[in-house]
């Protein structure tokens, strides 16, 4: 175990430095924290004007939304990555991703930069990040004396998913029975 | 690949469709020409086909089979082995089909395994008059169908028993491109649905034409490009037969299967994506749930086992109905298995009814086959099969009887990728509901035929005389805001048809119909159950649709599976009512049992507070004194607690004394053997226990003799006027005795007071002889009031001359009696208790005027 200064961290083992292979991600600002989002996944930045709610859903599911003709399931980003800090978000503002075929717009309090980062500045998850929380990030690159994590969608949007599951399921047979009320 | 070769493939798939159900179906019937021919062709057409396309295998299978069918054409008859060898030949084909398929060329092979039994079968079934077989097969028949053309018009089927009747015509088109039509076809809907929504807002009339044209257009190109993807499920069903023959061999049972709804359509991905669960389902009932020939013979059942599938429309949803005749369900097996595999706690289970133990079923990793045979019991099965039928936004219910057989029901959505939809507003929300759901719409509240009431504490809605359960939806989604109580204020009902069940669903205010394009919600909300898709409508805004099956469903208003109801399978028998009854003990023998509401009160005494008098007790209770019977003659009395069921009844209450009372169960009362005793009405089977039912009637009698001859449950009240106290209190007790509620008054301007306030009276008794006013006037004021003109007046005097008797019938009086003749008294007073004027008269009356009118 070793104390780098350079990544402040206490990492167990320092990834072996390799060359070339930058990644691209697209920031985005949720109240104070900067998360990353692979530039592949992201597909478009807008302002929602209309948010359907959705009665029963996980705190995490914002509404639906209507994008120029098709329906996005908006999900607070804040909510997803438990970065709370109190006041609800009242930003509209959203970066539309699609994942497997579904489309979905993630709730940001503000866009930034797409940021390249080189494959030796990734570094192992830091100890300090909750363990549930490191889950649903893909990686973590060292950045501007801090370090940037990058969301890993496929696990956030599963997350969310079995979210909804849990809370709803007791043994039923199907789309529509629920539980022992039969 | 050659587009030649893609035509041969895809009609010779067809062909050998035909051919196999044709097989199944001759070995049903046999002799059947019609049926013959008919598959001699198909093979037939396959033959010339292949020879064109250089596809020897093919070729010399199909030889070998036509060689076959052409004996029994010609008269030989079918046995099972044969149509075996047949079926055999078309797997061979049909594997060798898609070899071929993603070959593009025919591979390397040999069947001449195959083809020596066809020829040695042919060989055996050749008949005395018949030809020897001439093996050309080289050169393509004369009258083989030219060859394969891109366009080609299917052939028509002139069977007269038109086996497989095929369309006349028709044109082969791919699915992509069908797809593809469907989605344009969404989007024209989309944006014709904006366009009537921004001229609705106002506008030039003549563009308000064209919308209106266009928007026709777009309904019928909708309808028609729907109807393309329809079809029928017999699709599905043709199969089903050869399935369910090779199940019967290879499991050693006799099955048979019957199909109905065959005509009924659906969407054609949805038909392709049944087909497994289906055939799982099938496949299931005829492993475990069929028993055996001889286990069947024992049960005292038919030999062959019926497998029902049934298909039906159901409020926007197709219902499919899998049948058997079978065991049913092994609930004891399922608990165990549920337990073993920690599908639910054992306490849980043990609390289970069988119909919630049913669903365990179809959880993963569940299967009660012991051993996992080939068909089924793999333990993979249940479960996919509802996934699969979820994927497609649909259901599963099992149901079971044990020993009868079991019930499999399948509900899928019509899939309608547009659909209309009644949009509704709900807690500050829109919401779309499937207007094939939708029966009828009502208003509640001010102004409104309808209204809500609450039944133990559930809304029902009250309409047309009908009880319709209620669901609230924004109690059900949530919605409603803390402390909002108020159901059935104001508001409008959905009725709703799901399931064969129909329920109203409260909703604050409808807009209108639209048609919507249904869109298939992420995993995350899907999961949610309630919401069956979500659209677009058509100011821009996303909407959810609900699905009124889960909603009705969460809202708690119990659906006991029921199949549609379609033909009785067995005669209609009512339920039989069950009884509440309280179990007692009273003396050795028996236990016994009275229902109870025929129990006003229970009561408990000591022993040493009855007094005795004769073979009854008497016991002090409110005021007045409670005779007691023994429910059992050999219960002695000792000076402890005894309870006491005070029944009343016909007027009259008795107590009845028990020892000991055990519980109060709820059965259905169907007394076996008549009772011997008089206190008994006969004897029932409780819970497996004898048990003697008490008869309320024998008590009563007991009390009062007179009591349930009378048959009145009121007791009549009768005025008794005189002014001597001594007459007043010697005759209240005797007609109280007699069943009568007494008011005694001391003067007749009391009794004339009494009467003015209101007090209703069946029956006056008065003495004559009264100071102020005589007995007489006051019969005369009492007749002469309002309402009281046929109140039967007694008159007291010391002797009932005659000329009091005419004195007294002038005044309108019904009976004079003796002061002392307490006897007389007591008949002429029940003589008139039967004419005393009730309520139930003018009803009577009232009846009688209208069946005259």
């Amino acid at each position: 175990m070793s104390f780098d200064l350079a990544d402040f961290s206490y990492s167990r083992q320092r990834p072996p430095a390799r060359s070339g292979a930058a990644a691209s991600h697209f920031t985005v600002r949720i109240k104070s924290q900067i998360v990353g989002l692979p530039v592949h996944c992201v597909k478009t930045v807008f302002y929602l004007d209309r948010l359907t709610p959705v009665p029963l859903a996980p705190p995490e599911v914002a509404g639906l939304a209507n994008l120029r003709g098709r329906i996005v399931t908006a999900l607070h980003l804040d909510k997803c990555l438990r970065i709370d800090s109190g006041e609800p978000s009242s930003a509209l503002l959203a970066v539309g991703i699609t994942h497997n075929g579904d489309d979905y717009a993630l709730l940001v309090d503000d866009t930034g930069d797409v940021i390249v980062s080189e494959e030796q500045d990734r570094v192992s998850c830091p100890a300090h990040l909750d363990a549930d929380l490191a889950e649903l990030m893909a990686a973590f690159y060292r950045h501007d004396g801090g370090f940037l994590s990058i969301v890993d969608v496929a696990a956030l949007i599963k997350r969310v998913s079995q979210q909804g599951e849990s809370a709803y399921r007791t043994g039923e047979s199907g789309n529509s029975k629920q539980g022992k009320r039969r | 690949m050659d587009d030649l070769l893609t035509e041969f493939l895809a009609e010779a798939a067809e062909h050998i469709d035909a051919a196999s159900m044709e097989l199944v179906r001759i070995e049903k019937d046999p002799g059947n020409p019609a049926l013959i021919a008919s598959l001699f062709r198909h093979v037939h057409t396959i033959k010339g086909s292949s020879g064109f396309l250089s596809l020897p295998r093919v070729g010399r299978l199909a030889h070998g089979a036509e060689a076959l069918i052409g004996r029994l054409r010609d008269g030989a008859k079918a046995s099972g082995e044969h149509i075996s060898l047949i079926l055999a030949v078309v797997d061979r084909l049909s594997a060798l089909l898609i070899e071929i398929g993603r070959l593009e060329a025919e591979p390397e092979g040999d069947d001449s395994d195959i083809l020596r039994a066809l020829e040695a079968q042919t060989k055996l079934l050749r008949t005395p008059e018949s030809p020897p077989l001439a093996p050309a097969w080289a050169a393509p028949a004369p009258e083989a169908e030219p060859g394969v053309s891109p366009a080609a018009s299917s052939a028509p089927s002139r069977d007269a028993a038109g086996a497989t009747a095929r369309s006349t015509e028709t044109v082969r088109v791919s699915i992509g491109v069908l797809d593809r039509l469907m989605g344009i076809v969404s989007e024209l809907v989309l944006t014709r649905n904006q366009l009537l929504e921004l001229s609705a807002l106002g506008g030039d009339e003549r563009v308000k034409g064209s919308v209106q044209n266009l928007s026709s257009a777009t309904s019928d190109l909708q309808d028609a490009v729907m109807r393309v993807r329809m079809q029928p499920l017999d699709k599905l069903f043709s199969t089903l037969p050869r399935l369910v023959r090779d199940l019967s061999l290879e499991l050693q049972k006799k099955i048979r299967i019957e199909t109905f709804g065959a005509e009924t359509e659906l969407d054609r991905q949805v038909i392709e994506l049944m087909r497994a669960p289906l055939t799982h389902i099938i496949r299931n009932a005829a492993d475990h749930g069929i028993e055996s020939v001889a286990q069947r013979v024992a049960a005292g059942k038919p030999e062959t086992g019926v497998i029902r599938v049934t298909a039906a429309y159901d409020a926007g949803q197709i219902t499919i109905e899998i049948k058997d005749d079978g065991r049913g369900f092994d609930v004891a097996r399922i608990r165990e298995k549920a337990r073993e595999r920690g599908l639910a706690s054992a306490r849980a289970l043990e609390k289970m009814t069988d119909a919630e133990l049913y669903p365990l079923v179809l959880l993963p990793g569940f299967s009660t086959a012991e051993r996992v045979s080939k068909v089924s019991g793999r333990g993979v099965g249940m479960d996919v099969v509802r996934d699969n039928i979820h994927s497609i936004g649909g259901t599963v219910s099992l149901a079971s009887r044990g020993g009868f057989g079991s019930t499999v029901v399948l509900r899928i959505p019509l899939t309608l990728a547009i659909a209309p939809a009644l949009i509704l507003s709900c807690g500050g929300s829109r919401f779309a509901i499937p207007q094939m759901a939708v029966v009828e719409v009502v208003g509640i509240g001010e102004g409104f035929e309808s209204d809500v009431n609450l039944v133990y504490g559930a809304p029902m809605l009250r309409l047309r005389g009908e009880a319709l359960p209620l669901a609230c939806l924004a109690q059900t989604l949530d919605l409603a805001p803390p402390g909002a109580e108020e159901i059935g204020r104001a508001g409008y009902v959905v009725i709703l048809r799901v399931a064969g069940m129909r329920c109203g669903l409260l909703v604050e205010a409808i807009a209108d119909v639209q048609e919507v394009v249904i869109e298939p919600l992420v995993g995350a909300l899907a999961r949610l159950g309630v919401f069956s898709g979500q659209t677009i409508l058509g100011d821009g805004s996303a909407v959810l649709i609900l699905d009124p099956a889960a909603i009705v469903d969460r809202a708690g208003i119990k659906n006991e599976m029921e199949p549609c109801e379609r033909r009785p399978l067995e005669a209609f028998r009512p339920e039989k009512a069950k009884t509440c009854v309280v179990l007692l003990r009273a003396g050795a023998g028996p236990l016994k049992a009275l229902p109870l509401s025929l129990i006003m009160r229970i009561e408990e005494v000591d022993g040493a507070q009855l007094a005795r008098s004769g073979d009854v007790y008497v016991l002090p209770y409110e005021g007045r004194l409670l005779l007691v019977v023994r429910a059992a003659d050999d219960m002695t009395i000792e000076a402890r607690a005894y309870p006491i069921l005070v029944l009343a009844g016909a007027g009259q209450a008795v107590g009845v004394l028990v020892d000991e009372i055990i519980d109060v169960i709820e059965e259905t009362l169907e007394p076996q053997l008549a009772g011997v005793d008089d206190k008994i009405v006969g004897v029932v089977n409780l819970r497996g226990q004898t048990v003697e039912l008490l008869d309320m009637a024998y008590f009563i009698n007991r009390a009062d003799p007179g009591a349930l001859a009378r048959g009145v449950n009121q007791r009549p009240r009768i005025l008794l006027v005189d002014d001597k106290q001594f007459f007043r209190d010697m005759l209240s007790p005797v007609l109280h005795a007699a069943g009568f509620d007494v008011t005694a008054s001391a003067s007749a301007a009391e009794a004339l007071a009494l009467i003015e306030k209101g007090m209703k009276i069946d029956i006056m008794v008065t003495d004559i002889d009264m100071p102020d006013m005589d007995g007489y006037s006051l019969t005369r004021q009492l007749l002469a009031q309002e309402g009281c003109a046929n109140i039967p007046v007694v008159a007291l005097a010391p002797q009932a001359t005659d000329s009091i008797r005419e004195a007294a019938r002038a005044c309108g009086a019904r009976a004079v009696v003796g002061k002392f003749d307490r006897r007389a008294l007591v008949d002429i007073v029940d003589g008139f208790r039967d004419m005393a004027p009730t309520a139930a008269r003018e009803i009577e009356q009232r009846v009688m005027t209208e069946i005259a009118a």
